[in-house]
């Protein structure tokens, strides 16, 4: 990154997303987001991967106001979405897009396909009645789909061309950063490998920031420039992608890419045992602490602080922290076996 | 980049209309109902060309005229506005019918609903000159379309029982349902015989002090008799059919579209809202509705037909409410509904476009219970004494009958309303079929 | 090991599944042949709508019953040819010789009852006494992992992670010991550790109890860590079949190839993912010939008249192909580059 890089498009700073204990006496708060800080740069393509639990899809969907956040900024293009009036984040909202994982669900069943992709461009006033037809045949076009099936119900297209309508109908507003919240995991592998291009390829043309969530690491492999890992609800480890892939700094981050099944026969290495904390009582600490093989004295009782590793490669954990006195790295505790 | 192999799909995508008329077709039930309705629905519309007192064509003095035409929109005539708005559609359906084949297929682009209104303008300029035209010199003018709404008061006709002409073409049943005769309590004859024993049609026979009474004709002249006043039976039961048509659509739309919106906001919003809209919800359950409708028809004087109606609607709208709460809470979990508000699309477009067009199913059942629903109230209130004494309502007829010891006028118009709320419930649990398994569509066998 | 092994445990021959619908008539699974031998691991390997579940819940006949579904071929466990058999011993076959796993960790349960109802449910065929029954669903959740059994059997399943209820699931599947457990995307619902956990723990269970397991996914990745041998189907049809080893370093079929080729890998280098042309053809309108020969790059005439048998290409490896092996180079995924 030189000195003239261009701001960044998206940055969130220490951002909380929190629910209330159900039973209102318990005061206890579930913090689904915690303390996240995370960047993203102009044509840029950010991958969040986790398990679920970890928070990546509330994240997404309090990036876009779409849940109520307890405390943090959300800078979008300078302005704290966080802080804007519904009325603005309405107008600010054809630039946040976002993809869902079920194409089927994320489809109105009553309205025609060419309703679904010109409802948002009628509702922004980004295309006149007059030539409405002909920019929805353009975009249906450019995602692989026919003009003709403007006029059908979304039941009567495959998953896969549903989703190629999801992503036409989040594109046609000319969005700067688009979300794909898991948006190729409930597609058959050929055609998950057919999206995946057309993402890239448009995302290519069209100059887009994307946010890609997902928990399949070989897709993240695929379209990401940089990889974010969370763990309940904190983010752990930021890095680029070769990076990531050919050293994993974290222990879960480690964890998590020897535990996608290789093509390579034979027996797969050591799993990572237990499940993750619930939310409701997090760990102290670490909160990986509890599973993490590697886990120290310090692990228990201190939360870690970032450390730089390298070129936007950053990570949260002990191990890593070249900080002497309280630690001592030869002093290896066993975690808990679950 | 590579496309999706091109489906071979069917020709036009299956809409949920055509699910509907799928099932329609498939269930004989459901086809029965819709041709009763229908055919009840025609009856009600054209009850005046079935049975009235004006001839429906006349000629005296080498003059054409048509008294039945002229004092369609006589309100004197109709005592009140309910006859004349059914009458206008006796001339604006067939044109409609007529300007929807011919014009419509011709010119796609004008909206059904344009269609409709051209319609009937076209039947408001035509009745007017038409009825002005058939007019004998001699007479003063009879009424048109546009006195309806005006202040001229037509005066009251003379009909076939009052005065002759040269030569005339009666209705079918030459009574109106208000035109009394020489034959009270009288019993259905065929040829001049009685088609049931007599004993079933034992009545009263001291009648109350008769009106207007018309020239004694032969019993056979009522198909089903008449009732202590000597009024058509037959007459009266098709004019029924017109009340029942109104009071049941007219309350189940204040019903429903009440309870409509109140469940949508509830459900939609949340909170405070829904908890206010809840109880006051639960509150209105409380009373028993029948009771409460009574209450409130005692409080007034003289209630009528649209009194009744009023008080039917705003007491009955807590299903409907309740229905639409539970489709607002269901369906805005939906991801689609989260999707638009990514959109950016305001609020009430999206309960307006997306949520309301997928809770229609249970929209559409509800109203069609409540429409039958607002029959039977009326009928009940009327039974009881309590409706509009000047409508000839199915209701006040069974009341009659009850009040006279008539079993004729209880029979008649019970069957009447027993084969109508039939229908009714027939065709809500054909909708109810017909949108349920459209929205737990039937999943494809597991790959 | 072909299809006429004597001594296999599993032997489905030229099965048939066809659906009747109001629609269409769906042939949702064509002459397959397929034969498990005890103690073996076959995966059964597809897309949507090429008919794996089907093939598995035709085994144990848990399909709608006829006329929606009729089922024809011959299908032979332990010996005995059970698709004709009467309800009563198929019941006796459920839960006792052959144990599923679903895709869906909610799927084995009622929710209103706890997990030691369910596991003494499923111990039923082998008529224990409470206490003993008792001790051997807590022997059963320890063998499967289960945390701090003897408390849990007072657990509702709605208190269970996904990772848990699988678990749990399993045991059940596993009560009464059966020669054979079908798992049925038993993982594929699950977050990755967990499904790895998972796949180890039934790889142990199996080895330990010489158990046959049916492993049924879209994963090649599950395939090639946890199975012996491996039969892709492709529009209701076997395509390929063959020890797991010979598929990754030679695979025949072009669509097992593209397969291979389109998944994103995270050891492999950024570049293009080779995506399969077009989709799969909906069930009812399967194309003539080779169903396949649409998206084939090396279809011709043949492809499109004739379909092509299931033939032996070497010793245990055979392929659905007119041309495989000749015009079609077998494809050694695991020579594809490398990260350096």
């Amino acid at each position: 990154m030189t000195a003239a890089s261009p701001p960044p498009l998206l940055e969130i700073e220490h951002l909380v997303v929190a629910w209330p204990h159900p039973q209102r006496r318990k005061r206890q708060w579930a913090k689904a987001v915690n303390d996240l800080s995370l960047t993203i740069d102009p044509n840029h393509c950010l991958a969040l991967v986790g398990e679920s639990g970890c928070g990546k899809t509330t994240l997404a969907r309090a990036i876009l106001r779409l849940i109520p956040i307890h405390s943090g900024r959300i800078l979008f293009a300078g302005r704290d979405l966080a802080q804007v009036s519904p009325a603005t984040m309405r107008a600010l909202r054809p630039q946040l897009q976002m993809v869902f994982q079920d194409p089927h669900a994320s489809l109105n069943p009553r309205m025609r396909v060419g309703t679904i992709i010109g409802e948002g461009l009628r509702a922004h006033r980004l295309a006149t009645d007059a030539d409405l037809n002909e920019v929805v045949a353009n975009w249906l076009i450019r995602v692989g789909l026919h003009p003709s099936d403007a006029q059908r119900f979304p039941h009567a297209l495959s998953g896969g061309q549903q989703q190629r309508l999801c992503i036409a109908r989040a594109l046609a507003l000319r969005p700067r950063l688009l979300i794909c919240d898991e948006a190729v995991s409930s597609l058959d592998v050929s055609v998950q490998a057919q999206i995946l291009s057309l993402l890239a390829e448009l995302r290519r043309d069209l100059q887009l920031a994307m946010l890609f969530i997902s928990h399949d690491l070989g897709v993240v492999r695929y379209i990401a420039d940089q990889v974010a890992v969370m763990y309940l609800g904190h983010l752990v480890e930021v890095a680029p992608n070769d990076a990531f892939f050919a050293a994993p700094a974290h222990p879960y981050s480690r964890a998590l890419l020897s535990a996608v099944p290789t093509l390579r026969p034979g027996p797969p290495p050591p799993t990572l045992v237990g499940e993750a904390p619930s939310l409701w009582s997090p760990p102290r600490g670490c909160p990986f602490h509890p599973r993490c093989p590697e886990a120290m004295e310090i692990c228990h009782q201190q939360e870690p602080a970032w450390c730089t590793l390298g070129e936007s490669h950053r990570v949260r954990c002990w191990r890593h922290d070249a900080r002497p006195a309280e630690v001592d790295p030869s002093q290896g505790c066993a975690s808990r076996q679950a | 980049m590579s496309h999706d192999h091109p489906q071979r799909a069917d020709a036009a995508p299956p809409s949920w209309w055509q699910d509907l008329a799928d099932t329609i077709r498939q269930r004989p039930a459901l086809r029965a109902a819709l041709a009763v309705l229908l055919a009840l629905f025609l009856l009600a519309v054209y009850a005046p060309l079935l049975a009235s007192d004006l001839p429906l064509l006349a000629r005296e003095h080498s003059q054409w005229s048509s008294p039945w035409l002229n004092n369609l929109f006589n309100k004197t005539y109709y005592d009140g506005p309910l006859d004349p708005t059914f009458n206008l559609l006796i001339l604006a359906l067939p044109l409609y019918g007529l300007a929807r084949w011919l014009l419509l297929r011709r010119i796609p682009h004008l909206s059904r609903w344009a269609g409709a209104l051209f319609v009937l303008a076209a039947s408001w300029l035509a009745l007017d000159p038409a009825a002005n035209y058939l007019n004998p010199p001699d007479s003063p003018r009879e009424s048109g379309l546009h006195d309806l709404l005006g202040a001229y008061q037509a005066p009251y006709p003379k009909g076939v029982h009052d005065r002759s002409w040269q030569w005339h073409l009666p209705a079918p049943i030459a009574f109106s349902f208000r035109t009394t005769t020489a034959h009270p309590h009288s019993a259905p004859t065929w040829q001049g015989r009685p088609l049931l024993h007599s004993i079933l049609w034992q009545g009263s026979t001291d009648a109350p002090p008769r009106l207007h009474l018309a020239p004694s004709l032969p019993r056979w002249r009522h198909p089903l008799g008449t009732d202590n006043l000597g009024r058509d039976l037959t007459a009266r039961l098709c004019y029924g059919a017109r009340a029942a048509i109104t009071v049941g659509l007219a309350a189940a739309a204040i019903a429903v579209g009440l309870g409509t919106l109140l469940g949508l906001l509830a459900g939609w919003v949340g909170g405070w809202v829904d908890l206010l809209i809840s109880r006051l919800i639960e509150v209105m359950v409380c009373f028993p509705s029948l009771i409460l409708i009574l209450a409130l028809t005692a409080l007034l004087d003289a209630p009528s037909l649209f009194h009744l109606i009023a008080v039917i609607g705003l007491t009955r709208w807590t299903a409907p409410a309740r229905l639409m709460r539970g489709e607002a809470l269901r369906l805005r979990q939906e991801v689609y509904i989260t999707a638009a508000l990514a959109l950016g699309l305001r609020p009430r477009e999206v309960l307006f476009r997306h949520l309301l067009p997928n809770a229609i199913g249970a929209l559409a059942v509800a109203t069609t219970f409540a429409i039958a629903n607002a029959i039977l109230v009326e009928s009940t209130v009327a039974l009881l004494g309590m409706g509009d004494a000047t409508v000839p309502t199915w209701g006040k007829m069974l009341n009659d009958g009850r009040v006279f010891h008539n079993t004729a006028m209880m029979l008649l118009p019970g069957l009447a309303l027993f084969v109508t709320l039939l229908a009714i419930n027939l065709l809500g649990e054909g909708l109810r079929d017909a949108f349920d398994p459209r929205q737990q569509r039937q999943r494809p066998p597991p790959s | 090991m072909s299809t006429s092994n004597q001594h296999a445990l599993l032997a489905l021959r030229d099965l048939q599944v066809t659906f009747h619908t109001k629609a269409a008539t769906i042939p949702a699974v064509e002459n397959v042949s397929l034969s498990l031998d005890p103690g073996e691991v076959l995966a059964l390997v597809g897309e949507s709508g090429c008919g794996k579940s089907v093939t598995a819940l035709s085994i144990l006949r848990l399909l709608p019953s006829p006329p929606t579904c009729t089922i024809n071929g011959t299908i032979h466990f332990n010996g005995r040819e059970i698709s004709r058999l009467p309800e009563q011993a198929m019941r006796n076959l459920r839960g006792r010789e052959v144990g599923m796993v679903f895709q869906d960790p909610w799927r084995a349960f009622n929710p209103v009852y706890r997990i030691g109802d369910h596991l003494l449910e499923s111990l039923h065929h082998l008529h224990l006494d409470a206490p003993r029954a008792r001790e051997r669903a807590l022997a059963l959740l320890s063998s499967v992992g289960f945390p701090s059994s003897a408390e849990r059997l007072d657990a509702y399943p709605h208190e269970l992670s996904g990772g848990l209820r699988q678990r749990v699931a399993i045991a059940m599947a596993l009560a009464c010991e059966p020669a054979l457990l079908i798992a049925d995307e038993a993982t594929t619902a699950l977050d990755l550790t967990v499904q790895a956990q998972i796949l180890a723990t039934l790889r142990q269970l199996q080895r330990v109890q010489k158990m046959a397991l049916l492993l049924i996914t879209h994963d090649l990745g599950v395939v090639a860590t946890s199975a012996d041998r491996v039969a892709v189907l492709y529009a209701g049809r076997v395509v390929e079949l063959a020890a797991v080893g010979q598929v990754l370093s030679g695979a025949a079929h072009p669509y097992t190839q593209g397969l291979l080729r389109c998944i994103p890998r995270p050891e492999r280098p950024r570049g293009e993912l080779q995506a399969i042309p077009g989709t799969v053809p909906p069930p009812h309108l399967r194309p003539p010939g080779c169903a396949f020969h649409p998206r084939c790059p090396f279809a011709d005439d043949t492809c499109q008249r004739q379909r092509p048998p299931l033939r032996d290409l070497s010793a245990a490896h055979q392929v659905a192909c007119h041309h495989a092996g000749l015009r079609v180079p077998p494809l050694d995924i695991l020579a594809e580059p490398r990260d350096p």
